[in-house]
């Protein structure tokens, strides 16, 4: 193992515990990664003691009293819940859903579950299917797409889905390289694509835009970021995907960096 | 039974009060989450008043969405979740107002943590974390001061647990590649392949 392997596996476990066998073998043995390690402990110290400007109080005590002092039992309000017509969302549907998502997220879903030891059905019809989180996942996150009542909520829900996707490629990179993960590819290009994630951020104002679409560039730089660092470590079959992946947040995050400069795209 | 023993119960008690309209439990909940509440967000804004401002709003927020919170979940990262919602909203706003942190007038760090660190690493560091954009040291800090999990982090951050990890781990990464140099000078920094 090298410095740069020991330092990056040092990051990653720079966290209580054991550390392993082979990181622990380098660090015996260099001086340097040593002192490096223990820099990150000291580093890790000062983040969580740094100082912060001490506040008045008056504020914070204000507020307790606030509540103390009220002796009234007052209910809080119930969170209303926007629960949209099935009519609109059958209407949506068509709009929002690209034909065979489900089919293809089935299909992958199907895939996951049988490389993760898991018996292969008798019968292939969807309802003898196991349950399945990622499913479950996909399922959730495409009826909120389709309950969503602005462009906002919609964007909010196509970047969850890409998200999902985005979450899933990593597990399914190890288990299953090929047609899975190609399929896995295409459908995470759509949901960050010009038909979904990019047309609701087209449809906000410009004031939304500056004040909304920061999250979701940084989201997809570090999709992206994350996607090609899994490529340069994945298995064959598996890495062209995450590439792919890695490309489709970068161009989407591009796109969200022009909308919010006020460019059109 | 004075008030202070009426909320001294566990934490789950006091937001099952909170739920039935009983203010002075949540009052508890506040002064119990306050300072936490708002070191994170001023290491977030870098802006002492707009964390206050935060702060304020997240607990009239928070009272006012109580009965959503579901009973079993976390409420800290409930909380911080509403509060990572503020921030995000304002956060343009705070960029054009803000009077950034200086760490001369900043109070001490405290405990025997703090004391074991010379006070040049400590203002390296923070020169370094306040140069992180905002979502990488907000989960960095939530992880390091709050000890939140990757996943509370994942749920306050309205991310992936994946993705709070990755934020964690580069946030580590883009601190040392800057604070090396200057702190390891005796020693080789550079690896070896």
């Amino acid at each position: 193992m090298n410095c740069t392997s020991a330092r990056n596996r040092l990051l990653h476990h720079a966290e209580p515990g054991p550390l392993p066998a082979n990181v622990a073998g380098h660090l015996a043995e260099c001086a340097g990664c040593q002192a490096w390690q223990r820099l990150l402990v000291q580093v890790d110290q000062a983040v969580a003691t740094a100082p912060v400007p001490a506040s008045n109080g008056r504020v914070k005590r204000r507020l307790i009293e606030l509540f103390r002092n009220e002796r009234s039992a007052v209910t809080p309000p119930a969170t209303s819940v926007v629960v949209p017509a099935r009519s609109r969302m059958r209407q949506r549907l068509g709009q929002l859903w690209p034909i065979g998502l489900v089919a293809a997220a089935l299909l992958v879903g199907t895939i996951a579950w049988i490389n993760l030891g898991g018996k292969p059905p008798d019968n292939t019809t969807a309802a003898q299917l196991p349950p399945d989180p990622f499913l479950k996942d996909v399922v959730a996150a495409k009826v909120k797409i389709d309950a969503a009542e602005t462009a906002e909520q919609r964007l909010r829900a196509w970047s969850h889905l890409a998200e999902i996707l985005h979450a899933e490629a990593k597990d399914l990179s190890q288990l299953a390289p090929g047609p899975e993960m190609d399929s896995l590819a295409g459908l995470y290009e759509q949901a960050v694509g010009d038909d979904a994630l990019i047309a609701q951020a087209r449809l906000l104002s410009d004031v939304e835009r500056k004040a909304k679409l920061d999250q979701f560039v940084n989201q997809l730089r570090d999709a992206a970021d994350m996607a090609n660092d899994w490529a340069a470590k994945a298995p064959t079959g598996s890495d062209h995907p995450l590439k792919r992946i890695a490309n489709a947040a970068a161009e989407s995050k591009a796109k969200l960096a022009k909308l919010q400069q006020g460019r059109d795209v | 039974m004075s008030p202070e023993v009426n909320h001294s119960g566990d934490e789950a008690d006091l937001v099952r009060s909170a739920q039935a309209g009983d203010r002075p439990a949540f009052a508890t909940l506040v002064e119990r989450y306050w300072d936490r509440l708002y070191r994170w967000l001023c290491r977030l804004t870098r802006d002492a008043a707009a964390a206050e401002d935060i702060t304020q709003e997240t607990f009239l927020k928070a009272f006012a969405a109580v009965n959503s919170f579901r009973p079993g979940s976390n409420f800290r990262a409930w909380l911080f979740r509403i509060a990572h919602n503020n921030f995000v909203n304002q956060r343009r706003a705070i960029r054009h107002n803000r009077h950034p942190l200086v760490p001369e007038v900043a109070e001490d760090p405290r405990g025997p943590v703090a004391e074991t660190l010379s006070h040049e690493t400590v203002r390296l560091v923070q020169e370094a974390v306040a140069k992180l954009p905002s979502d990488f040291r907000g989960a960095l800090t939530l992880r390091v001061e709050e000890g939140l999990s990757f996943r509370d982090i994942a749920e306050v951050m309205g991310i992936t647990e994946e993705t709070a990890r990755w934020r964690v781990f580069k946030a580590r990464q883009k601190l040392m590649a800057v604070l090396a140099p200057d702190l390891l000078p005796a020693v080789p920094n550079e690896p070896k392949p």
